[in-house]
């Protein structure tokens, strides 16, 4: 496990068919952020409300940033109920269910590294996974 | 008593924060709002006051989990419960009824019926009131 992973998100696929991000009835809404990463210098700014994110870099001259919207899995070094229910549920709705949602938490109970190997392992391809540091910087895949 | 449209789950002030508050990076549970505004007081979703706990003049919104919502089961708000439920039941060394048998049969209520039943065993843990409503939005007596 690496100890400096803080954050774990999950970018949806294009139009994020899964619904990943889709809101729910009576204001239920999945955790959700803006994160934008600049190409040159690597640095990612992190927005959770609904302001346009924030240039990445204080100087502009970077050309264009990327920004997505990811679904929230792991917050400050904690699981995120929510983001996590939200995840295994688009994996596949049946008998299993509640099961599943248990063993992702005690995945990421021991460490977001198995959440990660998880939820790769399985047939249905959620997105992209990112894991920033506290610094908002993405850590690449061992 | 008649099939229910919607059920809810009024929180007892202890449970009220874990059952209703806002999780981290905007995560929401299905709320909604006792609305007394109108001849016809009802439950309603109202994104100005759902989440709030109080009125500006400093009135207590009575507000409730949604767990089941126009003939289906809302998940977010199932989830929310069983999430709650479990760590209360864990600290306060009682049972959780929901869901004791092996883990591959558990299963998430999918018809209305099956969650009044969820949302009766909260209710024996004194987590809050179960109100069942009809299509129209009326509460619907046990009687």
């Amino acid at each position: 496990m690496n100890p400096n992973v803080v954050t774990v998100l999950l970018v949806p696929e294009k139009r994020d068919p899964h619904g990943l991000l889709r809101e729910g009835p009576c204001g239920a809404r999945p955790p959700n952020v803006h994160w934008t990463t600049c190409p040159v210098h690597g640095r990612s700014a992190l927005y959770f409300n609904d302001k346009l994110p924030p240039a990445p870099c204080p100087e502009y001259a970077c050309g264009p940033i990327h920004t997505h919207e990811a679904l929230v899995l792991a917050w400050d070094g904690q699981p995120v109920d929510e983001g996590i229910d939200r995840a295994v549920r688009a994996l596949g709705f049946h008998r299993s269910h509640v099961y599943k949602i248990v063993m992702a938490h005690l995945e990421l109970l021991k460490g977001p590294e198995n959440l990660l190997r998880w939820l790769r392992d399985d047939s249905v391809n959620l997105g992209t996974l990112l894991r920033l540091d506290e610094d908002g910087k993405e850590i690449s895949h061992g | 008593m008649a099939d229910p449209s919607a059920v809810l789950l009024v929180p007892t002030e202890k449970h009220r924060g874990a059952l209703l508050q806002e999780g981290p990076c905007g995560a929401r549970p299905p709320v909604v709002v006792w609305w007394t505004c109108t001849d016809h007081p009802l439950w309603r979703y109202d994104p100005s006051w759902s989440y709030a706990e109080r009125t500006p003049s400093g009135i207590f919104l009575k507000r409730a989990l949604v767990l089941a919502w126009e003939d289906k089961s809302v998940l977010e708000g199932l989830e929310r419960l069983h999430h709650h439920a479990t760590e209360f039941s864990l600290a306060e060394k009682c049972r959780w009824k929901w869901n004791l048998k092996a883990p591959s049969d558990w299963m998430v209520p999918d018809q209305v019926f099956e969650v009044v039943q969820v949302a009766r065993l909260a209710e024996e843990m004194g987590l809050g009131t179960v109100v069942c409503l009809d299509a129209e939005g009326k509460e619907i007596s046990d009687g």
